[in-house]
Formats: structure tokens, C-alpha cells, sequence
């Protein structure tokens, strides 16, 4: 990211990052409560200091493993994800990363022939017990792709697909929704006024931060991000960044990222995945800095991977 | 070739696509708008007494006693009409007057019986009767006033003879005076062109009022009744006021047509005042009333024997979509596969059932392409006339042995499945005014008009609809 686009958007007003009480709304309780108004890498390290004591652990996977038939996916997986943080899973390419995620809302479901084995569990409940419903789970637990994704619907039609799934149908509630979740996604100020229009017609950056707003409607507790920016600019990867800077106090994030920089700009804490084992599992400035593994420092280093 | 001339013979192309386009679209303006005007008028018009009565008779629609009630006025009206018709037919058409006098002469003969009158007197009072008969037919007869007259004279003369006194004899001299005053009104020397004209008349006056109560009812519903609707009623109106006449202007020059009021054709008669009579009181006499009328699709065909049964339509329609349902599945299916998965992924991690979004994200976004299979199998299915040859082509004939249920059939259904025209010949007679579609009672015009614009619509339909889908997902 060059010094010129750091300016740039250090100078872009905050308009979107203020959230004001509506009316109809309690507003003691904030659908989305906002970060900072300016969070830079400054006050990024300050609050990783803050971060030092986590609370008890959102997800907690204990030797969780996952096959694709016979082939392993990630096996004995053992990790606690603590609310309202962010973790990065860092790791070389088809080491299970992604797998590991998918795991979490069961998207690898979609792949015939899996079989999980250990736990693997959101919020106490184990996601791979037989009994657990895939439709609170998932709503529970967002998930941002790699690619942006936008329906072909409206931009309302799309930040309103989750709220309407659960059930709203007035659209003054849908309305309030939509709004909330879009300037949470710091989106509302470039879309007000073209909310009718087709998603497809964004930018990319802006597809993927009306993928995140998606997200964001149906008020999950857990939003996965599966390399949300390996297919944006720089710029557009430095407003995600920023987003998840302001989501972080909100939401539990776990993001997938091939970009370590990325890992060691927006974690709080980083895990390293190699040939679906996890090597091993820091603080991010621990890991980043002071490695307890020879394998990840060398990943790190850049000397494999 | 190089770049200049291809360019300027693609727009060439360009131009004469859009050309043949255009000149297409005006092509089925042209062709279509008279046939949809035809076919609304078939469902909304002004119906008279005779549409309600066939209506009643033939399909058991609407109440009998309002019928009745409506016959009966309608009856009162025209009563007028047909007496000075009738007086006047007396004076032309004098084969019943001669069948009337031969009848009153076995009469006579019977009355004689009857009396005890025997012997001579008996055959006396004949040989008079027989005189006075053939006087009378002579009378008829005769196309000269003064020889009329004179034939006419020497019955009355007889009036007070004994010989027939009190016997049906009497109704000669009735007769005869009746005659007479008909002679002072028509001039004998115009029977002839008055016969003609009249039949013209009677027979104008039979398609706009039907056939005269009580006499014979054909068993063709379509001359069973008057005219049914307004519109053909003026028609029929106007022949009956107008006579048509050739006429040799100029000589070596072509015949100019005439249109002649029948009141002066008939001028100086009795029956001149029928026109203005009818003219004015055609309202009364016909009852036209506004009329919408959807039954035709309900309406069993088989006394027009025009349409057909409605079971022959059905199974072609199936039969050509079992045959082209092949294409639409497979253009669908490719529409499906071809929408990104990312599509579903992305529903299904917002919580979405497979159903849900396969209804909300998936079809949406291939609808374009499913709707292009619809419109091409469409096109196709339009050019398949070979299962519609074989389920029902014909308007007039047996039906198929597969709909001939023979003697087992109840009846009930038959009318269902008995043969029917293909649509395309069907509105070819109609837009070129086939003889049968214009007597049919209840011109179905409405069905084919029906047909034609749904078939537009869905056409048109599809492909707004297809154009806004993919507009959008363009991302316009």
C-alpha cells in the first residue's frame, strides 16, 4: 500500500463512521455499535494491548478434524477463538485454512463425501452435532468469500436477503436494516441514492463491502472472512481493513489471509496452518515477532511457502 | 473485401432487418387489428330479443318467463308488419286465394250433402258454384283490371242467388269483394316485379325478424333464428329497406349498382308504409340490448358445426408440449447450471434452505435463459401442425376413432371431442369473412381473437421480461 493512498483515505471524511439514533429505535442499544472514529495503526497496537485478557472463547475447536473421503482436509485442530477479536489463519496455500473456516458455518457440507471428527464447537454448541440447525447456525455465523459475491438483485435486495430469510417483511424495519448495515460497511454515503440498482454494477471493492453489509443484516455473532481481499486493490483492501478494524470491538472475526502483513496489520491474534495441522497459535505480535515454531518463522520469514 | 464497403454493407443488413421488421410488424397490424376488432365485437355487442331467445333455447341461459315475456312484446310489435305484409301478399301472390276458391267449391259440394239437397237442384247449385269458381281463379289469375273486374263483377252478381244461399258458397262473394278493393291498390299490370320484390322483402325481413311465428322451423340453427346481434341486424335492415338494382346507365359502359328505396319501389301500394313503419320501430321489434358475452368458450358447437369441440384443441396443445418439452428442460437446465455458484454459496451462508435459494437466487438469475428455451420452443411448437392434423383439423366430419366412443358414450362429454379446426385455417376464414362464420348465430370470432392475443401476449410478455431481467443483471 503506497504513502499516497494512505493519505488519501486518511483525509476522506468520517461522515459514515457516526451512527445516529433513528427514530423508532431504542438508542441505548445500537444495532451496530461503531468503533473509534479513527482507527490507525497507532491506536490498532493500543488496542491489542487491551486485548491481552480475552473472555471465554467463542469457538473452540479440540482435535477437530475434517476429510474430503479419504483425502485430509485439517486434522486435530485444536484452538480457542475469543470474542470480539480478530484472528488471522495464515498458511500456505491448500493447507486447510479455508477448510478450517468453512468448517465453522458448514459450508464444506456443500462438498460431497465430507466426515468432521472431534469437536468443533460456536458458542458451546458443537456445529457437527446432528441436531444443530443449519439455518441459525449460518445466521449466526457470517462468512465474506474470497471473490465478491453480490446477488444479481438491487443493492436493498441484497443487504435485505438475510433480514427477509429471518422472517421481516415491513419494510420500514428492512429499511432500518438495510441503512444500519450499509453504514456499518461504510457503504451508505456511495449507495443512498442508488439503492434500486443492480449490486452488479458496483465496484469491485464496493460488491465486497455490500457482501460484508450482507453479512452484517442478519446480526451474527461470529463473521468469517475467507481472503475477503485477495481480489481487490490495494485501496479497496485498505478500506476492508478498516472496516474490520471497526467491527472488531462488535463481532468475533476470523479471516483467512495469504497476505501475512495483512495477518499482522488487523489480528489480534494469528494462527499458522501447515499441510492441515496447526503449527501454531499467538498472540500476532508474538508470532510475528518472536516465533516459538522454526517452521513458522521460516513461513514467515519467507524462507518456504 | 476491405473495411469501408463492410461496413457498408453491415448497415446495409442492419437497415433491411429493420426494415423487414417493420414491414412485418405492419403486416400483422394490418392482418390482426380487423380481427381482433371482429373478435370483441363477437364478445361485446348489442344483442336483440333473438340472441336471448337462442340463448334460452339452445344453452338453457336465462329465465323463461322473461323470455316469454320478451317473444310476446317483441311479437306485439312486429304484428303490425306482418298483417300489411300479408294483406298485400293476398293481392300478389294469389295461389292461395285460387287454392282457397277450389276449396270453398268442395265445401259447397259438402254443404249441398249435408242439406239433403238432391237431384236436379243439387247439380244446378253445383254447375253455379263451379261457374263462380273458375270466375274467381280467372280473376286471380288474369293480369288485366278490366278483365278483373268484369270476372269479378259476374261473381257479385250471383250474390243473392238461391241456389247457394246458405252454404259455404256465401265466402265467394267475400272473396270477390276483397279482391276488388285489393284491385283498386295494385296495378295488376306490376305483379310480376311486385312478386319478386316482395319475396326479396319477406325473405330480408326473415333474416332481421326470423322465421314468422309458427310456421316452420328449420332444423339449422343458423336459420332458426332473426338476426341475433345489432350489427347484423342493420345489415339486414338495410336490405330490407334498400332494393339493389343493376342498372345499364350507358350503353358499352358497366353496370352501375342502384340502391332504391323500397318504399318507392312499392310506392301507391299498401305496402309502402311497412318501411317507415319497421324503420322507425326496429328498436321495439328487436329490443337490442348491450351484451357481453363470454359463453362462446362453454358453447357446445354443433349446430353452427363451426368451431368443434374444445377436446381436440386441449390434446394438441398437450401433444406439441410433451414434444417440445425436451428443449425447454434442456435450455433450463443449462440456464441453471450456467448461474455462478458463488450465487448459492453465498445464499447459503446467509442461512438460506436449498429450496429457498434455489426460488430466490438461483432462478432468478437463470430465468433469461430459461425463458429463451420457452420462446424458442414456442416458435418451434407453432410450425408442429402435424400433431394438430392429427387430433383435429376438420370442422365438418367424423371424429377420430380415438374420441368415437360410440355406444358406450354417455353423451355428456361427446361435444368435447368432436372434430375441430386447426386455428390458423380457422382465423384465415374468419379475416376472409367465410361463408359459414358469417351465419354461424353466435359468430365465435371471440375464441380465435382469444387464442391469437394470449399466444401475442405471452410472446410479448416473455420477452419484456427476459429484456428487464437481463438488464438487470447486466447491472444496468
Amino acid at each position: 500500500m503506497t504513502d499516497n493512498a494512505e493519505r488519501t483515505l486518511d483525509d476522506a471524511p468520517e461522515s459514515a463512521e457516526t451512527l445516529r439514533p433513528r427514530p423508532g429505535e431504542t438508542p441505548e442499544v445500537p444495532l451496530f455499535r461503531q468503533g473509534t472514529a479513527v482507527a490507525r495503526p497507532r491506536a490498532r497496537a493500543a488496542r491489542r494491548s487491551r486485548t491481552q485478557s480475552p473472555g471465554e472463547p467463542v469457538i473452540r475447536a479440540h482435535r477437530f478434524s475434517l476429510y474430503y473421503g479419504s483425502k485430509v482436509g485439517v486434522r486435530d485442530i485444536t484452538l480457542d477463538i475469543y470474542p470480539r477479536s480478530v484472528t488471522a489463519i495464515i498458511g500456505p496455500s491448500g493447507c486447510g485454512k479455508s477448510t478450517f473456516l468453512r468448517s465453522i458455518n458448514r459450508m464444506n457440507d456443500l462438498i460431497p463425501g465430507t466426515r468432521a471428527e472431534g469437536r468443533l464447537e460456536v458458542a458451546g454448541v458443537n456445529v457437527y452435532d446432528k441436531r444443530v440447525n443449519l439455518v441459525n447456525l449460518r445466521q449466526q455465523v457470517g462468512m465474506v468469500f474470497q471473490k465478491p459475491n453480490p446477488f444479481p438483485k438491487s443493492i436493498y435486495d441484497n443487504v435485505a436477503y438475510g433480514p427477509r430469510l429471518q422472517g421481516t417483511r415491513s419494510y420500514g424495519k428492512l429499511n432500518v436494516v438495510v441503512e444500519d448495515s450499509l453504514r456499518a460497511a461504510a457503504l451508505w454515503d456511495e449507495v443512498k441514492d442508488d439503492l434500486s440498482k443492480s449490486a452488479l454494477g458496483l465496484s469491485g471493492g464496493q460488491q465486497q463491502r455490500l457482501c460484508l453489509a450482507r453479512a452484517l443484516a442478519t446480526r451474527p455473532q461470529v463473521l468469517l472472512m475467507d481472503e475477503p481481499c485477495s481480489a481487490l486493490d490495494p485501496i479497496a483492501t485498505r478500506k476492508i481493513e478498516d472496516l474490520i478494524d471497526k467491527l472488531r470491538d462488535r463481532y468475533t472475526i476470523v479471516i483467512v489471509t495469504h497476505n501475512m502483513q495483512q495477518a499482522a496489520r488487523v489480528s489480534d491474534r494469528t494462527a499458522f496452518v501447515c499441510l492441515g495441522e496447526l503449527i501454531e497459535y499467538d498472540l500476532t505480535e508474538t508470532l510475528f515477532t518472536n516465533p516459538s515454531c522454526k517452521q513458522t518463522e521460516d513461513y514467515i520469514t519467507g524462507r518456504f511457502g | 473485401m476491405n473495411v469501408p464497403r463492410r461496413l457498408l454493407a453491415d448497415r446495409g443488413f442492419t437497415a433491411l432487418s429493420f426494415v423487414s421488421v417493420a414491414l412485418i410488424s405492419l403486416v400483422l397490424v394490418v392482418v390482426l387489428v380487423p380481427m381482433i376488432y371482429r373478435g370483441a365485437t363477437a364478445v361485446v355487442f348489442r344483442g336483440t330479443a333473438a340472441f336471448r331467445q337462442m340463448q334460452f333455447e339452445m344453452h338453457d341461459r336465462g329465465d323463461p318467463e322473461t323470455v316469454q315475456a320478451e317473444l310476446a312484446e317483441v311479437a306485439k310489435a312486429r304484428a303490425p308488419a306482418y298483417d300489411l305484409l300479408d294483406r298485400f301478399g293476398r293481392g300478389i301472390d294469389t295461389e292461395h286465394l285460387e287454392d282457397e276458391a277450389r276449396q270453398v267449391y268442395q265445401d259447397v259440394g259438402k254443404d249441398l250433402e249435408r242439406q239433403g239437397i238432391r237431384g236436379d237442384e243439387r247439380l244446378e247449385a253445383r254447375r253455379l258454384a263451379r261457374a263462380l269458381r273458375d270466375a274467381l281463379v280467372e280473376a286471380f289469375e288474369s293480369s288485366e283490371s278490366d278483365a278483373a273486374h268484369e270476372r269479378l263483377a259476374f261473381v257479385l252478381s250471383h250474390e243473392n242467388d238461391d241456389r247457394i244461399r246458405g252454404t259455404s258458397g256465401e265466402r265467394f262473394f267475400r272473396m270477390a269483394r276483397d279482391y276488388g278493393d285489393l284491385l283498386k291498390t295494385v296495378d295488376l299490370g306490376r305483379r310480376d316485379e311486385y312478386a319478386q320484390a316482395l319475396a326479396e322483402v319477406q325473405d330480408a325481413l326473415t333474416r332481421l325478424f326470423g322465421p314468422r311465428p309458427g310456421g316452420d322451423r328449420s332444423p339449422l340453427a343458423m336459420y332458426r333464428y332473426g338476426a341475433t346481434r345489432m350489427d347484423m341486424a342493420e345489415r339486414a335492415l338495410d336490405d330490407f329497406l334498400f332494393a339493389e338494382r343493376w342498372v345499364n346507365a350507358a350503353s358499352r359502359e358497366a353496370l352501375v349498382r342502384q340502391r332504391i328505396p323500397r318504399e318507392e319501389q312499392f310506392a301507391g301500394t299498401p305496402l309502402a308504409a311497412i318501411f317507415p313503419m319497421v324503420r322507425e320501430n326496429v328498436e321495439a321489434m328487436l329490443r337490442p340490448r348491450l351484451t357481453f358475452y363470454w359463453q362462446y368458450l362453454l358453447d357446445d358447437s354443433v349446430p353452427g358445426h363451426f368451431f368443434g369441440g374444445v377436446g381436440p384443441e386441449i390434446l394438441g396443445t398437450l401433444v406439441i408440449t410433451v414434444l417440445v418439452l425436451p428443449v425447454v428442460i434442456r435450455a433450463s437446465e443449462e440456464a441453471i447450471r450456467a448461474v455462478p455458484p458463488a450465487y448459492k454459496e453465498a445464499a447459503l451462508a446467509l442461512g438460506a434452505g436449498r429450496l429457498r435459494c434455489f426460488l430466490t437466487v438461483q432462478l432468478p438469475a437463470a430465468l433469461p435463459g430459461i425463458l429463451t428455451g420457452v420462446i424458442l420452443s414456442m416458435s418451434r411448437a407453432a410450425g408442429e401442425t402435424a400433431p394438430i392434423l392429427f387430433t383435429g383439423a376438420v370442422s365438418v366430419g367424423p371424429a377420430l376413432s380415438v374420441f368415437d366412443f360410440g355406444e358406450t358414450s354417455s353423451g355428456w362429454f361427446d361435444w368435447l371431442f368432436e372434430p375441430t379446426r386447426a386455428l390458423s385455417y380457422g382465423s384465415y376464414d374468419l379475416a376472409v369473412g367465410d361463408r359459414v362464420a358469417a351465419m354461424v348465430p353466435h359468430q365465435q370470432y371471440g375464441m380465435v381473437a382469444t387464442l391469437i392475443v394470449l399466444v401475442l401476449f405471452l410472446n410479448a410478455a416473455a420477452i419484456v421480461i427476459r429484456w428487464r431481467i437481463s438488464k438487470r443483471l447486466r447491472g444496468q
